[in-house]
């Protein structure tokens, strides 16, 4: 298996880049959408189970036929994949936003009023840090929600590292698809790493003990 | 703030209910501008629901609540809360904010600039004795009477001349809340504020109260001095409260062994200042006892500890008892010495410790 051949002829380097910066764009938006969302719920939990129920049916579609359903809308290529990331994401990053925002013990909240914090402020210096911590573990699971999508973006010609996959199936070179695939596979392991290591600081800095 | 100083609080007809049961009942207090008012009785009868009721923690169902004359429905009741510090037993420091964050955060909410609340930080800390290099420390980092002393450096930050305490000292071990309360009753005078304290020991009441405002099932029983309590109790209840003396009617026959405490807690063999802290750290503790092949050498206090280079310049004397010595002449003996703790000892071999309390002292 001629690792190199590859990496040249189908151009990895410039793939690669492609990928992470679909990736990137597409973590970017899930993470502002759904801590936005997340916040937005908290300030009005009547919606939340209505909100999550739609997120939770969203998650279910395949994510083929997600892609599919977005062409007619967004044509071929990034914005369909970009879009169907961001779709899969929002569930876990607002989902924990959400939990850790109203699940911070009772008695700091408490501490806070009795000190003189007004609701805003006790939302931002007390709330929102100690959910970080729950909110990193949702972007973690973003992670490689994305990355898988952004991967399968190259059936519908979205470029970065499905485009080679694809062609080693259309050439049924096994090579390509390997090398490929092992590429692609290491890459979201190390991704998920930096992820694991974000939330270990967060956990460690603002987590409870 | 909203305030500058407190003439007067007035609770006039206060009450809470929760469902059918009245936790406070009907209850007309005042409060001088300037004392120190203990709120005292059993567990439930409504201490922390009354003293909520003065920064609107709680809102009466009846009645009204008045300080310097102003209904405080009136106020703002983020300033109102603001203008008075709030210590309370779960200490509730936030544990993602170093000690300096948590005491500044008041302070830094109030638009302070950061070399004022550097300062002001120092100095609080300074003042409950606390070695400033704590600054930077994370809560989980101290030991339960550290992180104590921060919960009332922050309630101090703004300096707001009125203070209510909900039992700061109820969780802590019984030396270290002595340590602590000897420590408050000498600033207390420097705080020069209006301070209602919640507790429910009555040694603490006696030892750190102006006056004594007495509960029980909601109701105010009784509230005066001290010595009014004692000379002329309301009714039975109040009589057995401040005289417990009479549990110690017999103090003739008592001995130092009848009432110490169980040393076993607090003794530790160490070498080192270093262990020594390591091993309070471990077992939340700010005072051991040192031994060496099990004979008392002398005790330490976290404090002499932070401060000293050596072990041996840590080190206090105590004053030694036998567990024969009468209760009497043992207190006498702390009283003349001006301690407030003896270790007992059998030989070398520490075997309690005697803490004087105000109630005994009073009696010899
Ligand atoms: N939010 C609440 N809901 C229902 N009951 C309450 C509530 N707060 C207090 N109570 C009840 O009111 C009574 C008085 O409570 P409070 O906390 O004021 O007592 P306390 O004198 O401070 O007692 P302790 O010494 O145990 O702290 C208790 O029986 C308590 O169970
Ligand atoms: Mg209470």
């Amino acid at each position: 298996m001629d690792v190199l051949w590859v990496w040249e002829s189908q151009n990895l380097a410039q793939r690669t880049l492609e990928h992470l910066r679909m990736f990137g764009i597409a973590l970017a938006l899930s993470v502002v959408i759904g801590v936005l969302l997340g916040l937005y719920l908290y300030r009005r939990p009547k919606l939340a189970p209505i909100a999550f129920n739609v997120l939770n049916i969203l998650e279910t579609v395949p994510t083929l036929a997600l892609l599919v359903l977005l062409l007619p809308l967004l044509g071929l290529g990034e914005k369909p994949t970009i879009a169907a990331s961001v779709i899969y994401s929002i569930l876990p990053i607002a989902r924990n936003t959400y939990t850790g925002l109203t699940s911070v013990e009772r008695s700091y909240i408490e501490v806070a009023e009795a000190i003189g914090l007004s609701e805003r402020e006790i939302l931002i210096k007390v709330r929102f840090p100690l959910a970080l911590p729950l909110i990193a573990a949702g972007v973690r699971i973003a992670v490689v929600f994305t990355m898988g999508v952004v991967t399968l973006g190259g059936l519908i010609a979205a470029g970065g590292l499905g485009a080679p996959i694809q062609t080693g199936i259309h050439l049924y070179d096994r090579d390509i698809i390997v090398v490929t695939g092992l590429w692609v596979g290491l890459l979201a392991l190390i991704l998920d790493g930096v992820a694991a290591l974000i939330e270990r600081y967060l956990r460690g800095r603002y987590g409870r003990r | 703030m909203l305030f500058n100083r407190i003439d007067s609080i007035e609770l006039r007809g206060v009450t809470k209910r929760y469902g059918d049961f009245v936790a406070v009942d009907h209850v007309d207090l005042e409060v001088i501008g300037g004392e120190l008012l203990i709120l005292i009785g059993p567990s439930g009868s409504g201490k922390t629901t009354l003293l909520r009721t003065i920064n609107r923690l709680v809102e009466p169902d009846e009645g009204e609540v008045f300080i310097n004359g102003r209904n405080v429905r009136e106020f703002d009741v983020v300033k109102l809360r603001r203008s008075i510090g709030y210590v309370i037993q779960q200490i509730g420091l936030f544990p993602h904010m170093t000690v300096k964050e948590n005491i500044a955060l008041l302070m830094r909410l109030e638009g302070w600039d950061e070399e004022e609340m550097e300062k002001r930080v120092e100095e609080l800390l300074d003042l409950v004795a606390l070695p400033r290099e704590f600054a930077e420390r994370y809560p989980h980092h101290l030991s339960g009477g550290q992180q104590q002393r921060v919960g009332l450096a922050r309630a101090l930050a703004l300096n707001p001349p009125l203070l209510l305490m909900d039992e700061p000292f109820g969780a802590l071990d019984p030396i270290l809340r002595r340590q602590l309360q000897e420590e408050f009753a000498r600033i207390k005078a420097a705080l020069g504020r209006t301070i209602v304290f919640v507790t429910h020991d009555i040694e603490e009441a006696f030892k750190l109260g102006d006056r004594i405002a007495i509960m029980r099932d909601g109701k105010l029983i009784q509230v005066g001095y001290p010595d009014e309590l004692v000379l002329n109790p309301a009714d039975e209840f109040v009589a057995k409260l401040v005289n417990a003396d009479k549990k110690f009617k017999h103090l003739d026959t008592l001995k130092a062994r009848d009432i110490m405490i169980d040393v076993e807690p607090y003794l530790v063999e160490a070498e080192s200042v270093e262990a020594v802290l390591e091993w309070m750290r471990e077992n939340d503790r700010e005072f051991a006892v040192l031994t060496k092949n099990g004979a008392l050498v002398g005790t330490v206090t976290l404090s002499s500890l932070l401060k000293a280079g050596t072990l041996e310049e840590a080190i206090d004397e105590p004053l030694r008892l036998s567990p024969d010595d009468s209760l009497a002449s043992a207190l006498s003996e702390m009283k003349a010495k001006g301690e407030f703790m003896a270790l007992v000892v059998e030989g070398e071999r520490p075997v309690g410790v005697l803490l004087a309390s105000e109630v005994l002292l009073r009696l010899v």
